[in-house]
């Protein structure tokens, strides 16, 4: 039988003391272990759950799956996920993918950290350094029994090394009087932001320019210009580059085609590079063709990577860079029937995503923008003929790149706290109570 | 690598047994110790902390003296043994040894701290305090009940049927009674919390009652009435045991309706209360340290100790009365809360006559007039209450020196600040209020820089000024354990090399308290009704409802400033481990009251009364009932904290405790 963490929701009081027995072995710049608290303000209706969390060591890991240089692996003994941090190159794909915020992102090293189970203290009879120093026996190292009845709602169905005890769907406590406590409805719950990427924006922003001008050629039956592919595509890659922790590193990352999004779209933006150039000095259809299609698979490509981590999301978002591509390819190309049925799409998506989503409360101006530019461009078009006026392309390239920075806004990897805030939902409670 | 075993000498109910590995003369690891039973997880993470706090770098490891623009530069340690020696001889000289001052806090617990008292009398005496800041209210009010303080052993709450934990935050407070309460109620334990605030213990709890501060004892009387009323009695125990029951009954004026209007609590689950007092046997009531901080604490805790009585919870497994258990404390003579008291004192050298409750008015009128003091131990400008007047008091003196580990508020106050060792630098012996053992702390690391245990201080001083050095143990950790074993041979029993092996339970010990029903009383029985209440403290002999609200003020909200679970007082809050493990502490306000104030969270509020006002950070929390701001005590001056600026220097009505818990205050959203 299998050892692995055993919680106990019910014991637990959120004193942070397994978080802090971690930091003191393992470094206080990353946290490896967190104790999430939700409802801590203590509305009401709802219980207040502690839960304390590293690494799951999942049966069906995504951080292992989807790295693109195969950092993870699995030990044999332990059953535990693994990182080889020699191998890390820092790229952070696994704290997207990874829902229960197990990989952690250290600066200083510029590699991703993650919980270890101790495997030293493991192999030498000992508990993990977390369940050593949890105070109340809320969090314990033991055989699992893997038994269906103590998976919460919230745990996706997936077999782990960490399993529940005890009562982890609470009642709330009963309050008196219950006027005493304000009655205000939950609070907005934290949410996980990926903080900005610029250096992923400017990336995915110049490989929609660099793609669109290919496939304009492509329809325009011209070569490109080497003037306009070559500086794109060095400052793509190079954008691309500063987003990660270890640069040495990153010719790893075509290791693991099979099953990274991430190591595909290194392939195909390899391809694509490789075959856009050569169109400059070998002009033939052929390889123009073939730089055409990959430039779509790339984008393409770009948009597989945000997929997973938000489970399908993002498929919609208006700032997607295929959709960005075909909307500045038929601009380039002078078809304004293609610009204004690209460009109502986008403006649809648009629309939708900020009435579904966010509304404008948060980046309001950058999401005005994102849905005005569009607007603004296809009355232009509709009122006059398509043009290469430079204001009119300008103001495209405005809107194209205030889309893919709402992209990166609203890129949010599905996360615990959406499963919690789901689980802990007002309307079940009011009705438990009757 | 060595592995020692050791205890935690804060002031705090758990004193948690630990292992700790050394390496090089530094903690590399702090695992848990299973074979002390109160606390087989290990400590908190105050207890984890010490990795850091050992070594940290904000450590005072040298002298300090203080500059004339406030500064303070090194100075060597015999320079300031000769600066203290000859400004304590000459201040002697000129004013008499009582215009010196010496205070000691809460801050490392142990034997070898009465060495201190030792050099103290030898100087000709000194000022000292009486009382307590803590928790004398309520150890007076059972001992006045029951004749002595003690519980059953905390492991025993398991078999509890119903828990009631009255006031205390024991998630955050004392967290390894928490496994002990989650045990129980995995067994099908009721666990029921009172309290105004919904603190992390709440949320553990079947039920919070969030009752108006202050009014405990209102709740008590009319639950104590309701279990009368319907019989939920012990007949056999009140007969054979329990004085004043008759008196008792027909004092008995709260009614549910009339309790109902002064805590809030409804009417109906005033009496669903003593239906579960009642009817769930065994009990155990756990009350806080939080709810005799008020004037009328002393009453309020007799007032709760009557449900236990009157129901015959007690003497049992699974019952009582848990607010203190100082049956390890077999070294003290007289034992808390005695000694706390002014009258007590048979050492005449010392004048014990300023309340550590009212502590800078005390200072500032004492007799002979004030002119030095040495701190120790304690951090009291921001701890006691009336903080403007303590400062007052501190800067009216001519030469103040402090001993500490951290330049605190007080030691900034300082004219020269001596480092102080911590836990792992000299042996000692500690008890424990809430688990029964008696254990050992080893030395176990070379103190850094020029760090030496206050024994050693007071040894060389005394060897400066000229004193005789006979009464105090020489220099180095061999003297010291050689002490502690003559000290200890008073009791027999337990050796030294007992306690080196690990915890001890001392032969005394009760591990279910009172079970032979013999109450250390005037009267031999369990005291419902206690003259000497009366004759002590000019209280109703008999547990009352008193409060009185003319002396509050028309501030409309109440100012409660409990503890943290990241901090022991005013300790542990600057470590990094600390810093990174929870938010930056603030005033924490509901909702409702922080809309009427148009506070926003994270707003820079004024809390304001007529006493002072203090800046810091909001935190609009549904956890606090309206008509109530949560400041912590322990926060430091610099990172916005200082509650007691607010606080009104008061005793509470028994034990000479400091009533925390009464001040009105409002706030305000900090404009500048």
């Amino acid at each position: 039988m299998k050892k692995g963490f055993i919680f106990n929701s019910g014991r637990c009081v959120g004193c942070n003391a397994c978080a802090a027995a971690c930091m003191l072995l393992n470094g206080k710049e990353v946290r490896r272990r967190n104790v999430h608290i939700y409802n801590k303000d203590a509305y009401r209706h709802l219980p207040v759950v502690n839960i304390s969390m590293s690494c799951n060591h999942c049966t069906d890991a995504s951080c292992l799956e989807t790295c693109p240089v195969k950092a993870y692996f699995r030990d044999k003994n332990t059953g535990a996920v693994l990182l080889d941090e020699s191998r890390c190159i820092g790229c952070k794909y696994c704290t997207w993918n990874c829902k229960f915020q197990a990989p952690a992102f250290n600066s200083f090293k510029g590699t991703i950290e993650k919980c270890d189970l101790c495997a030293d203290a493991i192999s030498e009879g000992h508990d993990p350094a977390c369940v050593n120093s949890c105070p109340t026996g809320a969090l314990r190292f033991s055989d699992l029994q893997n038994s269906e009845k103590n998976r919460p709602l919230w745990i996706p169905k997936e077999e782990s090394l960490y399993e529940f005890e005890g009562n982890y769907n609470p009642l709330p406590t009963e309050i008196i009087p219950e006027t005493r406590f304000s009655t205000d409805s939950a609070k907005k719950t934290d949410k996980y932001s990926s903080s900005s990427e610029w250096s992923l924006t400017l990336f995915s922003f110049a490989i929609t320019a660099a793609a669109s001008l290919v496939l304009t050629a492509l329809i325009k039956g011209v070569y490109p210009i080497g003037i306009a592919i070559l500086p794109l595509i060095a400052f793509s890659i190079s954008a691309s580059l500063l987003h990660l922790g270890k640069v040495f590193r990153s010719w790893k990352s075509l290791a693991n085609i099979r099953s990274s999004p991430l190591s595909r779209e290194i392939a195909v933006l390899l391809l694509f590079s490789l075959l856009s150039l050569s169109t400059v000095i070998i002009k033939t259809p052929v390889l123009l063709i073939s730089a055409a299609i990959s430039g779509i698979l790339l984008v393409i490509s770009i948009d597989m990577v945000y997929l997973k981590p938000t489970g399908n999301r993002m498929a919609l978002h208006p700032g997607q860079t295929f959709i960005n591509m075909l909307l500045l390819a038929s601009f380039l190309t002078g078809s304004p029937v293609h610009f204004i049925f690209t460009g109502i799409i986008k403006l649809f998506l648009g629309l939708r995503w900020t009435i579904k989503n966010e509304g404008f409360d948060n980046s309001g101006g950058l999401r005005f923008a994102a849905i005005a530019i569009p607007v603004i461009l296809l009355a232009g078009t509709l009122s006059r003929k398509v043009s290469n006026d430079s204001l009119f392309m300008i103001f495209l390239l405005a809107g194209i790149l205030a889309d893919r920075i709402l992209f990166y806004i609203d890129f949010k990897p599905a996360n615990l706290s959406w499963y919690i805030n789901n689980h802990l939902n007002l309307n079940r409670y009011e009705k438990k109570r009757g | 690598m060595e592995e020692y075993i050791t205890a935690c000498p804060r002031n705090c109910y758990s004193t948690c047994t630990f292992r700790v590995i050394v390496k090089d003369n530094a903690i590399s690891r702090i695992l848990p110790y299973p074979g002390n039973l109160a606390t087989p997880e290990g400590p908190c993470i105050k207890g984890l902390s010490y990795f850091e706090r050992a070594s940290s770098p904000d450590r005072i490891i040298h002298p300090l003296m203080k500059k004339p623009d406030g500064s303070f530069e090194r100075i060597s340690y015999d320079k300031a043994l000769d600066i203290i020696g000859e400004r304590l001889i000459q201040i002697k000289d000129e004013f008499g040894s009582h215009s010196i001052f010496w205070y000691k806090g809460s801050g490392m617990s142990g034997l070898t701290n009465e060495i201190g008292s030792e050099f103290w009398k030898a100087f000709g005496g000194v000022t000292t305090t009486y009382g307590n800041l803590c928790w004398p209210a309520g150890l007076e009010a059972v001992r006045l009940t029951l004749g002595s303080v003690k519980h059953n052993v905390p492991w025993d709450i398991v078999n509890a049927k119903t828990i009631i934990i009255w006031g205390k935050n024991t998630a955050e407070t004392n967290i390894q009674e928490i496994a002990f309460i989650a045990e129980a109620r995995e067994k099908g334990c009721k666990v029921i919390v009172i309290d105004p605030v919904r603190t992390p213990t709440a949320d553990k709890a079947d039920i919070l009652y969030s009752i108006k501060p202050g009014t405990d004892a209102a709740l008590a009387l009319a639950v104590a009435g309701i279990l009368i009323e319907r019989n939920y009695l012990d007949h056999e125990f009140i007969q054979k045991n329990l004085l004043g029951f008759d008196e008792f009954r027909s004092s008995l004026t709260i009614t549910p309706e009339k309790a109902s209007e002064i805590t809030g609590i409804p009417v109906g689950n005033i009496v669903d209360l003593a239906e579960i007092i009642g009817k769930g046997k065994p009990l155990t009531i756990i009350p806080g340290y939080g709810l005799q901080r008020h004037y009328n604490g002393g009453q309020t805790i007799r007032a709760i100790l009557s449900l236990v009585l009157l129901t015959g919870n007690i003497g049992k497994t699974g019952s009582g009365l848990n607010y203190a258990n100082l049956q390890s404390y077999i070294y003290d003579d007289p034992k808390e809360p005695l000694c706390y008291y002014p009258d007590i004192e048979k050492d005449k050298p010392f004048k014990r006559t300023i309340s550590m409750a009212r502590l800078g008015a005390g200072m500032l009128s004492a007799e002979p007039e004030l002119k030095a003091a040495w701190i120790e131990r304690g951090n009291p400008i921001i701890q006691a209450p009336d903080s403007m007047n303590v400062i007052k008091a501190f800067h009216k003196l001519k030469f103040r020196v402090v001993v500490d580990e951290f330049m605190t508020d007080t030691a900034r106050e300082a004219d020269i600040i001596l480092p102080a060792k911590n836990m792992f630098e000299q042996s000692d012996i500690i008890g424990s209020y809430w688990s029964p053992y008696v254990q050992f702390k080893p030395k176990i690391l070379d103190p850094p820089g020029e760090v030496m245990p206050e024994t050693e201080i007071y040894f060389l001083l005394a060897q400066r000024t000229g004193l005789n050095t006979d009464v105090l143990p020489g220099p180095g950790n061999d003297n010291i354990e050689k002490w502690l074993e003559k000290r200890i041979s008073t009791v027999p029993g337990i050796t030294l090399s007992d306690l080196k092996k690990g915890p001890v339970m001392p032969q005394s010990l009760q591990r279910i308290a009172y079970e032979d029903y013999k109450f250390d009383t005037p009267s031999g029985k369990a005291e419902l009704y206690s003259a000497d209440a009366k004759e002590l403290w000019n209280v109703s002999p008999l547990p009352e409802y008193v409060y009185d609200k003319e002396e509050r003020n028309e501030y409309p909200l109440t100012l409660l400033t409990p503890n943290m679970g990241s901090r022991i007082h005013s300790q542990f809050g600057n470590l990094d481990i600390i810093r990174n493990s929870f938010d930056q502490p603030g005033a924490r306000i509901s909702p409702a009251e922080a809309v009427k104030r148009n506070i926003k969270d994270g707003n820079r509020i004024r809390i304001y009364n007529d006493r002072g006002s203090v800046v810091t950070t909001a935190i609009v929390s549904a956890r606090i009932p309206e008509g109530t701001i949560v400041f912590p005590n322990g926060i430091w001056l610099y990172e916005g904290g200082g509650a007691n600026i607010l606080i009104e220097a008061r005793e509470t009505d028994m034990g000479y405790g400091s009533a925390f818990h009464d001040t009105m205050v409002d706030a305000e959203v900090c404009t500048k």
